[in-house]
Order: structure tokens, then C-alpha cells, then sequence
């Protein structure tokens, strides 16, 4: 397959190119790199010597879409419970529990991301603890995490809301109430604060791998991750953030258009969903399309998740889709939702979530317009390689 | 009456442009074509379809939002429950009923969930009514078994089934005791009483089976039982196509979005499906809410459009095809004399952009678009 070669580049010419931040080219080309990096974008059609020339008139060329929320080969497809790794719930506090060390990268799920035009995911621990662990960031192409992963840890997962009390009460264990989940929160950070300030002094203490993590929280290198559905947990955890001077981001953030003008004004981002799913419990009542251009709509950096494997991960684009046309966001901002905004979510906005220069060269070229259900995925190339081909 | 115009109309057989639909009290009395299409007419749309049609549906049983408050889907406190019947448990209060509506599905059939080996019997029901008799077509209707891990799982630790041996076991058991208590009737017993018009034909077993196995060993049981029956899930039927269509066995396939997060789905794939309805075999897509939402029904039928199957194959598993299996007269196709179940959509309706505008149900609109 010349089209696996690693030293060459690759020219995809012709197609619509969706560049997501400088607009759309008709006919234009893009080049691979052979660094694995987007060499050039061209408005039109133009000859490389020596590149593997990808013909992709009448098709879409986009940059790989990106979930910034996702259990992909934490929660294996295949196994059931002897695969299912995302929750540590002895505990419910365990902020060294790391992902890296859980993730089954030949999982089926890799591949459905793949043929779905995922190129980059934030994968990471359940909602059943307080603070369940770090999550990572990596791309869906390869044999080996280590080559993988883009950023580790990219976030400490915390939750609040129904998940953990729900938990620990069936234990008759702290925390069986939101004022429990707080605590266990506040109390960790504050035993945190305190370590630091010991680690940094003449008698520093023993080594606490869940303090160390919690520093790099402290330290502002790493944002909690915070599981919340309902509007008034958010307003806690932005709360609590506040007390501690960290970094926030809010992952579901169902109920979150009430309280959208707040969270603008607080500077949190929030990664909605997931979606195209029948709510399944209280806190999760006012799951609606809607939600992400209301946020959006408000000033809040906003994207769009699957969950995986609650919605499968290649349903990302159709989650986009119904935002785009029934829930008033309109093709370019729904395009947003699932490319440049999780990027810059997780600070990724320099490599990945759009077509540019010098950008990873993480390309999927579409049959038609992604958000239309009938549409494939053809080819996906990660890093500058094909990873994905349909049919073969 | 009311005239619709429809740019595209699929009347349950084929695709007809520039139609205008007229329709008087719960009846379409006519469908013609026009050179003007939208002049004089109280409703346009780029699109009409008959109503969708989900088969063995959770919803109004298991409720939206709710935990166990609002779940009455299963029966679990035996394995084998044939005397219950899922109008007795359908609230018209489930939010996915409306949300169901804005996405053009007006009529499911409702069955208890897959726990049971024998479930019960189902409710055919319109997605509006005050009570769930307002709602109510025709119940009870069909009778739901269910083959593979469920039943293993939620019994097996307390009581039979712990195998698949026991399942099919039990399906035999109870429908030969059945059998028994028609021809020499005693004591009276509602389960056997139940089982009657399956036994007599007049009734339809809808068998949940995913894995291929599964679905050999239902058509196995319901051959040697001369029961008229429907396999539902049938994840893996691509892998047994060729005996289905041999045997002309009917399917409903689907959810074709899930999560696959258990062994039994892990071959889910739309192209199964695909390979199902190229066979020739009688297929319906159904969104087997609540593990899909029937709302976005339409929006998976996309997947299989992209994969070759013409729209005209799509639209019929969701509307003419599952009518047929109903034995619902007048359902599913859109004709002089049909019932005014109509959904209008902005696009085609297989696609997220083809948004549902109205939908009618009995020539009244339940949903319009704001």
C-alpha cells in the first residue's frame, strides 16, 4: 500500500476542504507532509513531484474530528467486566489512577473511531469516584500507547452530581450526599495545598503519588475534569475551583443552559453530551440538541462528546449534525463543536481541530458533507498516514 | 380538511413528486399530483412520509429520566411470564413520547423488555393519548420471548435459565403445557390462557435473539410449535441471511446506533442490516428504544442509504413493512382511505438535516415546529 509508505507525501487534490478556521476551498489541495505534518494547503489544484497524489474530487476533506470526552479502550467493547476498567471505586477519592495504564489500544472502538473520522480523543476514568484519576489525550492510530498519547495526564476526572453518592451510600460510605461529594473535593485539595507547601520546605514529606497529582492540579498544569449534570452542581464546582485558584473544565454540562451566563462569565468550557441518547436518570432530564448553541451562544467555549461507549464513537458527526439543524447551531459552529473547540479545550489548538499549515496532518476525506448520515468515511490518515480505508 | 403539498411524497411503495395529499377527519381521502404544488394547501413540505412505525419498543414502560420509579419493563421475579401485559404498565406521561413525535414515529409497538425467557404481551399504540387506552390500537398484541444473556444473567444466579439450554428449554416447556391445556383445559391458568392465540395462529411471537445462534435457536422453537413469529435485534442475522430468506423468515433489525459495550452486539454494524434487506428477506428497522431513541428512527436509516440501500427500501422498514407485520390496515402507506398518521419533513428525512416540521396522527397535528 503506497498510501502507507512513511516517507513519502501525500497530495489530496480536488474535494470541498472544510479547513473548520480559514473557511472552505473548492478544489483546492492539501499536502501531506512526510514529518507528518500538513506541508501546504493550496486554493487549488496544484502538482507535487513525487507525491502520492489521493484524488478526492466530489468528496469532503476534513480535518479528524476530535472527542475531547470519551472511555474508548478504558471500557473495552468486547469483554464485558473483565475489560471495563474506568471506575477504582474502593475508594472514593484515587487521583493516581492513570489511564495511560488502563487503555487496550486494540480494542474495537479504535478502529470504529477510525472509520467515524476520530483522530484525536481525551480518554479517561468513569464518574463513580469524587476524583476518579487521570485521564489522557491521545490519537486513535496505532499498536503502542506510548507512541499514541498526545498529553499525560491531560486532566483529573472528578464528579459530582447522583454518580458518586449513589456509589458510596450502596457502601454506606462518604460521600451519600452532594455536601459528601464537596467535602471529599475540598478536603483533598486542601491536604494538597498543605503538601505542597511541606514539599517545597526543609522537611519535605514521603512521597504521596495522589498529592504529587493533585499538586500538578494546584499548579494550574492540569484542569479537573468535572462530571456534572445538573446546574446548581456546576455552580459548587466552579465554586470550589474558585477557592483553590484551578483550572476547570465541565464535562456533560446537561442541564448547563440555565446557568449559561454564569458560566461564561466564570471563563468555564464545557464539553455537552452525551446526546443523541434517551435520558436515562434524573439529573440527565433536560438532555437536549439545543444545549451547545446555547452555551455557545452565551460566550462559553463549547464540544461536543460521545461518552464512547454510551453513544459508539463513530455517532460523533451525527451528534453534530442534529446540533447543526435542529439545535440551531448551523453547520460551521457544529463543525466547531467537534474539531477546533475540544482542541483548544485541551489546548491542543496548535496541532490538531483544523486544516493548516504545520498542523498534524490528521485528514479524513468524507464521501459527502460529514453531517449526513449517509456519508463514509473513506480514508483517514493520521500523523500523515492512512489509518483507515473503507472496504479494505 | 387539510391539504399537504409535498415536493417529495413516499406513499409506503415508491417516491412521487409534486403531490398534494387531502385529508378530511382522521382519513386521507386523496393523493394527486399537481404542477403547483403548495398553492391553496395549509401545510408544504420538502418531504412526506406515512408516520414511522417502531417495533418492540420499551417506551411509555420504561420512562425517560426516571430510575425505577418509572421503569416497569420487566417482570423479573420469574422467568416466564406470559400473563403480563404491557398496557398495564404504559404511561402517556414518558417524555420520549412527544420527542418521539418530532421525530415523525407515531406508532409503536410496545413489549416488556428482554429479562423474562417469556415476557409478555404487547400494546400497539399511537405516541399521543390522554390515558393509555386514548393511545391504544390494538392490545393485547404479540407475545415477547427472549433468547441469549439477558434472561441468563438476570435468572441464573436464583432459578432456570442459567443457559442458553435453559431458555430454550423453557420456551418449549411452558408452550407445550400450553398445548396440553388447550386440548384437556382444567383449572383455569393465565399463563397458558395467554399463550392461546399464539398457539391458534391469531397471535405473533416477537423473539429477541442478537446473536446468530440465538436466532437459529428461535426459528428452531417456533418451527416445531407452527407459531407465526418475528426475530427482533437480530444483530448478527448477516451471518444466517441465506436460512432466513430460505425459510422466509420476518426480521426486525435494529437499533442500528448502540452501544456496543456488550458481547452481544459486538458485531453490531449497519451493514448487517444492509446484507438483510439485499437478501430479500421481510426486514423493518426499528430504534428499540430506549436503547436508541426512537426520535432519531429515521436518522439511522442514513447509515444504510450511505451503504447502498435505496430509499425507498429504508422508508418501507419503517412504515409499510412494519405495518404489514402489525397487520394494521391502513398503517404505514399513505393512500385514499389510509389513516392520517403523516410525518413532514424539511429535507430527506434519512438525514439530520431533514428535519421533522409537522407530524399528524388520525388527521390531527401533534407536532409542529416552532
Amino acid at each position: 500500500m503506497p498510501l502507507q509508505e512513511r516517507s513519502r507525501m501525500i497530495l489530496i487534490h480536488g474535494g470541498t476542504i472544510l479547513t473548520v478556521t480559514d473557511g472552505v476551498i473548492e478544489g483546492g489541495s492539501v499536502l501531506l507532509g512526510d514529518d507528518g505534518k500538513i506541508a501546504e494547503v493550496f486554493a487549488n489544484h496544484t502538482d507535487v513531484p513525487g507525491a502520492i497524489v489521493v484524488d478526492a474530487t466530489g468528496k469532503y476533506v476534513v480535518p479528524g474530528l476530535v472527542d475531547a470526552h470519551t472511555h474508548l479502550g478504558i471500557c473495552d467493547l468486547e469483554v464485558g467486566e473483565i475489560g471495563e476498567d474506568e471506575n477504582e471505586m474502593t475508594n472514593p477519592s484515587t487521583p493516581a489512577c492513570r489511564s495511560l495504564d488502563a487503555v487496550y489500544v486494540w480494542d474495537s472502538g479504535f478502529a470504529d473511531a477510525l472509520a467515524g473520522g476520530v483522530t484525536t480523543v481525551f480518554t479517561g476514568p468513569g464518574s463513580g469516584n469524587v476524583i476518579g484519576g487521570q485521564s489522557i489525550t491521545m490519537k486513535t492510530a496505532g499498536h503502542c500507547i506510548d507512541e499514541m498519547v498526545m498529553q499525560n495526564p491531560a486532566g483529573l476526572k472528578t464528579a459530582s452530581g447522583e454518580n458518586p453518592k449513589r456509589v458510596y451510600k450502596t457502601k454506606t460510605q462518604l460521600p451519600s450526599t452532594r455536601m459528601g461529594t464537596a467535602k471529599v473535593l475540598r478536603e483533598a485539595l486542601s491536604k494538597a495545598r498543605d503538601y505542597k507547601e511541606r514539599r517545597a520546605g526543609t522537611e519535605p514529606p514521603v512521597t504521596d503519588l495522589d498529592m504529587e497529582v493533585l499538586c500538578k492540579v494546584l499548579g494550574r498544569e492540569i484542569p479537573l475534569r468535572m462530571h456534572s449534570h445538573r446546574a446548581d452542581d456546576m455552580i459548587t464546582m466552579v465554586r470550589i475551583r474558585d477557592e483553590f485558584n484551578i483550572r476547570m473544565v465541565i464535562e456533560h454540562g446537561t442541564d448547563s443552559a440555565r446557568v449559561c451566563h454564569e458560566l461564561a462569565q466564570a471563563g468555564v468550557a464545557v464539553i455537552t453530551g452525551p446526546l443523541l441518547d434517551v435520558s436515562p436518570k434524573v439529573e440527565t432530564a433536560s438532555s437536549s440538541f439545543k444545549t451547545p448553541h446555547l452555551l455557545h451562544e452565551a460566550g462559553v467555549l463549547t464540544a461536543i462528546m460521545t461518552d464512547h461507549p454510551v453513544i459508539p464513537i463513530e455517532s460523533l458527526r451525527l451528534e453534530a449534525a442534529i446540533a447543526a439543524y435542529e439545535g440551531g447551531a448551523g453547520e460551521q459552529e457544529a463543525l466547531e463543536f467537534i474539531t477546533i473547540n475540544p482542541a483548544k479545550i485541551l489546548g491542543l489548538e496548535d496541532r490538531i481541530g483544523s486544516i493548516a499549515k504545520g498542523k498534524d496532518a490528521d485528514i479524513v476525506v468524507w464521501s459527502g458533507h460529514p453531517f449526513k448520515a449517509s456519508s463514509v468515511a473513506e480514508k483517514t490518515f493520521v500523523n500523515g498516514k492512512l489509518a483507515w480505508e473503507v472496504n479494505a | 380538511m387539510i391539504r399537504i403539498a409535498a415536493q417529495h411524497l413516499f406513499d409506503g411503495h415508491g417516491i412521487m413528486n409534486d403531490a398534494i395529499i387531502t385529508v378530511d377527519g382522521p382519513r386521507v381521502v386523496s393523493v394527486e399530483t399537481s404542477s403547483h404544488p403548495g398553492e391553496c394547501c395549509d401545510y408544504s413540505a420538502a418531504w412526506v412520509t406515512p408516520g414511522l412505525i417502531d417495533l418492540d419498543s420499551g417506551i411509555g414502560l420504561k420512562e425517560e429520566s426516571l430510575g425505577f420509579e418509572g421503569n416497569d419493563l420487566n417482570e423479573m421475579t420469574d422467568a416466564v411470564t406470559p400473563e403480563m401485559q404491557a398496557m398495564d404498565g404504559l404511561s402517556p406521561y414518558d417524555t420520549s413520547l412527544a420527542k418521539s413525535l418530532m421525530g415523525g414515529v407515531t406508532t409503536a409497538l410496545v413489549m416488556p423488555g428482554s429479562s423474562n425467557v417469556v415476557g409478555g404481551r404487547g400494546a400497539v399504540v399511537h405516541m399521543v393519548g390522554a390515558t393509555a387506552n386514548d393511545m391504544c390500537i390494538k392490545a393485547p398484541f404479540g407475545m415477547k420471548f427472549s433468547l441469549g444473556n439477558n434472561p441468563k444473567q438476570t435468572h441464573g444466579e436464583k432459578r432456570m435459565p442459567m443457559t442458553r439450554m435453559g431458555n430454550a428449554f423453557l420456551i418449549r416447556d411452558i408452550l407445550t403445557k400450553a398445548r396440553e391445556y388447550r386440548e384437556k383445559k382444567k383449572e383455569y391458568n393465565m399463563k397458558y390462557e395467554a399463550l392461546l392465540p399464539l398457539l391458534a395462529r391469531e397471535d405473533v411471537a416477537f423473539i429477541q435473539a442478537l446473536r446468530a445462534d440465538d436466532i437459529m435457536t428461535a426459528v428452531r422453537v417456533a418451527e416445531e410449535f407452527g407459531l407465526r413469529y418475528v426475530i427482533t435485534g437480530a444483530f448478527d442475522a448477516d451471518r444466517v441471511a441465506d436460512q432466513l430468506k430460505e425459510k422466509d423468515v420476518t426480521v426486525a433489525f435494529g437499533p442500528i446506533i448502540m452501544s456496543r459495550n456488550i458481547d452481544e452486539a459486538r458485531r453490531l454494524h449497519p451493514r448487517n442490516a444492509v446484507v438483510l434487506l439485499d437478501s430479500g428477506t421481510r426486514t423493518a428497522i426499528i430504534a428499540g428504544h430506549p436503547n436508541y431513541p426512537a426520535k432519531y428512527l429515521r436518522i439511522s436509516l442514513g447509515l444504510l442509504v450511505g451503504r447502498g440501500v435505496s430509499p425507498v427500501q429504508a422508508l418501507g422498514s419503517v412504515t409499510r413493512v412494519p405495518a404489514g407485520i402489525l397487520g394494521l390496515d391502513g398503517y404505514g402507506e399513505i393512500r385514499p382511505g389510509s389513516v392520517a398518521d403523516l410525518a413532514l419533513f424539511k429535507a430527506q428525512p434519512w438525514e439530520p438535516e431533514g428535519v421533522t416540521e409537522h407530524t399528524f396522527v388520525g388527521g390531527t397535528e401533534v407536532y409542529g415546529r416552532s
